[in-house]
């Protein structure tokens, strides 16, 4: 079971969050603009990534806000936690 | 009352307390602190059980967790413990023991005679001949599972207690030896918080005798200081009885603990199992190592057992197996057993090595006590019924056979290091040739493995090592300058060897005799059988074989069977791999894993304000999600099927009123709300006005249904959004993410308000009349209160909020009160409303006249494969605007023919209702299985139609409507009806404007 740090309450047991899937790239403004085969990719399509990656977890059973983790998937390892501003940052360099 | 094989005053058992207890229903003594393994051992039962395939005679091997073969059936009073080894278990008094796999007794055993079955145990064996044919199958497997399984499950509750506890600490330590108190010592000094853990009712059993386990006074008294700082310090918390079940990320850890005491008395409530939750920064495994067995035929007997257990019988309980101990080894440390035997007087007859030479030390010393060395030996065969009395040697160059008569063969095949809890968490281990052993390969996320667990058997290296070690924890600098300070006197003076061993001569021998793993009764044959079939990577093998399998998982085996295919495939050891070992460690009790959450603890159960009125009324409760909701109330003797025609009539003619209250109820605040909602729903709330109502379905991204529920507009940005009963909390997270993560610029806020107000739903068409009697100064009329509009009120202050809406079908009005009014309106309702002949109705009248509506329930009548456009409802998705799901349903797939549609289908048989699920089927498909149409979603009888009535999906049911299907129910019956639209009454929906 993994140890999370939730940015506002500090470190607690996964039992007390909701995963929620690798961080995906913001819903589009105009979805009317993409192909079908565009948003297909945009709703199914996950990186999958063995390695370093970041994911949204929500404290569902403490503040209730959601936050960003970077994780290795292979060891399990959290290497850095952040608040959702942050993630606009990554979102762009990605 | 005599214990024949007891030795006067050692060991650390209670003596002035005699224990009275039964085994196969003789009854027996022994002490207080004994545990099952060393009561029988004391009463000179060597043969303890029989093995689940062949039903050979076994007896016991180890005196810890690795025991493979004293599996027992134990009951006390009222308590079962099932599948224990004897070696797990501590004696209590009037404890009532049975050994397993043996009819009728465990000295006459039916199925041992002459291996009748023996052939159907070869591996895969069951898969290969008794498939096909089918048939045969039944008869085979009821004569199989006879002679196979291991302990009877008890069919009543189980009546022990179990309990959880949670706790943290810097460094949790799976051990209490010597390496374990060095690393203690050293982690308490840097000002770490510890938790130690052992197995054992006491503290270090494997140093119970410090006078004796060190040789140079230096390292006695040093070693006896920093033990007493350890138990001695404020940081440490000890855990006895206690087993490290599972460690897993981030270093947390499971571990079982047995109670010292069973409770026996009701007023005690103390558990006799806790599981504990434990998480640390670090986790160091210190839970020493494990002697393997030796290989050759017949090497299952009782009486052969390991070497390090006759030491632990001895040292902790003060027993000896037998008098006539020879000894079988292929390694120094194993002579241990033969000095701790020659301090009490005992002497051993003969020593066999396969090595050509052993440490001068030892042959000294055996030389000096007489014992006689055989060297670069080897054991072909041991004979005897029920107890091992003689064995063959052989030389190993010359295979010169000699016989020795002997009772007990302590044997040493190496050492297994406890490493099951580095591989659970994804560990790797490489092995070491010195000390013919895999040790782990430690990386950042593992435990730290110390002493015999890192494959250091010395004793005094162990302590050194475990302490240098510690010091990878702290700053290197500090580090440096504390490697010298301390414990110096502890250096490894012996140079043990350990020889790699296996029999020279084994390929010629009965390998059908030669037991590799003793618990699931694999022998060599299986292995050699198994790898001839291409089972050759080692978890392929072990599930063809079963080895490893059994109860102790193969902690006595998994290392030789593994040195034994790397053998016959003319491998290195680490070539091959190793087992992957998984949680738990040991076995433990299903009641320990789900402790007190049970029957009424298992999950939280919800109850509405009117929960005992609706008991006082007879009300027969269903779950939905956590809530108790009424199915319905139960008048004098009827059936349900009578009650609930009741219901349903009084709704339909006069007035019935549901308790509502489990509707999900989210309050939406703030100046983005309108384009939150318009994002969040399909339909277009840009234009609402304030006191309206407006239903709609709640679609996820992809286009599907997953909820759905009444929207109404309380004020300007700030409104009430209804959710199913169950999708409440759902609906709130969902509703939080989206308002988060993707639209964060929204200035919205959401409150879940579903247990603040109390809903008394009043239907039928005297709701009107009694609506008005509740609440004197509101306008129930049409014009004034249309149908899906919202009224506000209050009644001495109290606030209460009425909506008309409607899921009867019938002029509705559905009350809100503050939940701690709720009964008191409740009451008031049914006091004004007795002349109108009024009727509490439950869940199930809902869903009849609903159904008769057509209206859907979420999840009954869609599946999460649903589109609004299925059921019809493709006016509700807004053109001018973009909502969840909106592009996926501009597909073209989701509106060309060939999906499933939501229809109505009246059955030909009108009195009987068709069973829920079943298969719709062209009108001529003969066939009962294959392609289906579809499938009923919903299916009544409807007392108002006097007729049986359902809701189905079927493909392209909209362009059916009026034809004749088959219908096919779970049972096979064929049933016919005709497809309809998915309304039954009132069509136009005239009685609930
Ligand atoms: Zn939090």
């Amino acid at each position: 079971m993994l140890l999370i740090k939730c940015i506002f309450c500090g470190e607690r047991d996964e039992t007390e969050f909701h995963y929620g899937g690798e961080l995906r790239d913001k819903r589009p403004l105009n979805p009317n603009d993409l192909s079908d085969k565009e948003w297909a990719e945009f709703l199914y399509s996950k990186r999958n990534v063995n390695g370093i990656h970041i994911e949204q977890w929500f404290h569902s059973g403490g503040c209730r806000q959601w936050f960003n983790i970077e994780r290795n998937t292979f060891t399990n390892e959290i290497t850095n936690t952040f608040n959702l501003k942050k993630q606009k940052i990554t979102r762009e360099k990605d | 009352m005599k214990q024949i094989n007891r030795i006067n005053n050692l060991g650390l058992i209670n003596r002035s307390k005699l224990i009275e207890f039964y085994f196969n229903d003789k009854k027996l003594y022994a002490f207080e602190g004994d545990t099952l393994a060393s009561a029988l051992l004391a009463n000179g039962f060597i043969f303890t059980s029989r093995s689940i395939k062949y039903h050979r005679p076994r007896g016991l091997f180890a005196h810890d967790i690795s025991e493979p073969n004293s599996i027992m059936q134990v009951s006390i009073e009222d308590k079962e413990f099932i599948n224990v080894q004897a070696t797990d278990i501590y004696l209590y008094n009037n404890m009532v023991i049975k050994s397993i796999n043996h009819w009728p007794s465990l000295d006459f055993d039916i199925f041992s005679l002459k291996r009748i079955f023996s052939k159907f145990f070869l591996p895969g064996f069951i898969y290969k001949t008794f498939m096909y044919p089918r048939l045969l199958w039944d008869f085979y497997e009821k004569l199989i599972r006879k002679t196979k399984g291991f302990g009877k499950l008890k069919l009543e509750e189980d009546l022990l207690r179990y309990e959880k506890k949670h706790s943290n600490t810097d460094i949790l330590i799976i051990g209490t030896g010597p390496s374990a108190i060095s690393f203690a010592y050293s982690v308490l000094k840097f000002g770490y918080k510890i938790i130690m853990v052992e197995q054992d009712s006491i503290f270090s059993p494997t140093m119970l005798d410090i006078e004796n386990s060190f040789t140079d006074d230096k390292q006695k008294n040093e070693f006896s200081q920093i033990k007493d700082y350890v138990l001695k310090h404020s940081n440490t918390t000890i855990l006895l009885n206690t087993k490290l079940s599972s460690f897993n990320d981030h270093n947390f850890s499971t571990l079982i603990q047995n109670s010292s005491v069973i409770n026996l008395s009701e007023s005690n409530y103390s558990p006799d199992q806790i599981l504990w939750k434990i998480r640390s920064t670090k986790v160091v495994i210190a839970a020493g190592a494990i002697e393997r067995p030796m290989l050759f035929e017949n090497n299952d007997l009782p009486g052969i057992m390991s070497s390090k257990s006759i030491s632990m019988y001895l040292n902790r309980y003060g027993v000896i197996p037998g008098k006539n101990i020879v000894l079988y080894t292929n390694n120094d440390y194993s002579y241990q057993m033969i000095f701790d035997l020659l301090k009490n007087g005992i002497s051993v007859s003969a020593v066999i090595d396969v090595r050509k030479n052993i440490n001068d030390e030892i042959l000294v010393k055996l030389q000096k006590n007489n014992i006689k060395v055989i060297l670069h030996h080897e054991v072909i065969k041991a004979y005897g019924n029920k107890f091992i009395n003689k064995i063959d040697i052989s030389s190993i160059d010359k295979k010169e056979k000699t016989t020795i008569k002997c009772s007990v063969l302590a044997v040493s095949n190496g050492y297994t290091p406890i490493n099951q809890y580095h591989v659970q968490s994804g560990g790797l281990l490489s092995y070491k040739e010195e000390i013919d052993s895999f040790v782990p390969i430690e990386t950042k996320f593992s435990p730290i493995h110390i002493g015999g667990s890192a494959g250091i058997f010395d004793l005094a290296e162990s302590i050194k090592s475990a302490y240098l070690k510690s010091l990878t924890l702290i700053d290197k600098k500090m580090a440096d300058l504390k490697k010298t300070s301390e414990l110096n006197n502890f250096k490894n003076t012996n140079n043990y060897s350990i020889s790699k061993y296996l029999p020279s001569v084994i390929y010629n021998m009965n390998t059908k005799n030669i037991f590799v793993d003793y618990q699931t009764d694999t022998s060599l044959f299986d292995i050699k059988y198994a790898i001839k079939e291409g089972f050759i990577f080692v978890d392929q093998l072990r599930r063809y074989t079963l080895f490893g399998t059994g109860i102790e998982q193969g902690k006595h085996s998994n290392d030789n069977i593994l040195f034994l295919l790397a053998d016959i495939l003319d491998l290195k050891p680490d070539q091959i791999g190793h087992v992957k070992s998984r949680p738990p460690f040991s076995s433990i009790n299903f009641g320990a894993i789900s402790g007190r959450s049970n029957n009424e603890f298992f999950d939280p159960i919800r109850i509405t304000p009117i929960h005992n009125w609706h008991k006082q009324n007879n009300a027969i409760f269903e779950n939905v999600g956590q809530w108790k909701r009424p199915l319905y109330y139960q008048k004098f003797n009827e059936s349900m099927e009578e009650s609930v025609n009741r219901e349903c009539l009084a709704v339909r003619n006069s007035v019935g009123v549901i308790d509502a209250s489990t509707l999900g109820k989210i309050e939406v605040v703030g100046p983005d709300s309108i384009e939150f909602l318009n994002m969040i729903y399909p339909n277009k709330f840009t234009n609402m006005k304030i006191a309206k109502c407006k239903y709609s379905l709640m679609l996820n991204d992809e286009g599907m249904i997953f909820d759905d529920g009444v929207i109404a507009k309380l004020d300007e940005n700030h409104y009430l959004i209804h959710t199913t009963s169950s999708g409440a909390s759902t609906v709130l997270d969902w509703l939080d993410q989206w308002l988060q993560t993707e639209w964060d610029h929204f200035n919205v806020s959401l409150r879940s308000v579903t247990d603040k107000w109390t809903t008394i739903s009043v239907n039928g068409p005297k709701s009107r009349d009694l609506a008005s009697r509740l609440f004197e100064n509101v306008d129930f009329s049409n014009e004034s209160f249309p149908f899906m509009s919202y009224k506000e009120t209050s009644v001495d202050d109290i606030p209460i909020r009425i909506f008309r809406v409607s899921f009867s079908g019938e002029l509705c009005f559905e009350i809100n009160v503050p939940s701690n009014y709720g009964q008191y309106f409740w009451d008031k309702t049914f006091e004004l409303g007795r002349d109108l002949s009024i009727v509490p109705y439950g869940t199930e009248a809902m869903h009849v006249l609903r159904a008769e509506k057509g209206f859907i329930i979420v999840g009954q009548d869609t599946d999460g494969s649903v589109t609004p456009i299925d059921i019809g409802a493709i006016k509700m998705l807004s053109k001018s605007k973009d909502f969840l799901g909106k592009r996926s349903l501009d597909r073209p797939y989701f509106h060309e023919n060939g999906r499933k549609q939501l229809v109505g289908i009246l059955p030909d048989d009108f009195k009987n209702r068709i069973y829920d699920g079943a298969h719709i089927k062209n009108i001529n498909d003969e066939i009962l299985t294959g392609d289906i149409l579809g499938h009923i979603t919903s299916s009544y009888f409807s007392p108002i139609l006097n007729k049986s009535i359902a809701l189905a999906l079927v493909k392209n049911g909209n362009a059916m409507i009026g034809q004749k299907v088959l219908i096919i129910d779970m049972n096979l019956n064929k049933n016919y009806g005709t497809i309809t639209k998915p309304v039954f009454y009132d069509e136009k929906g005239v009685k609930q404007q």
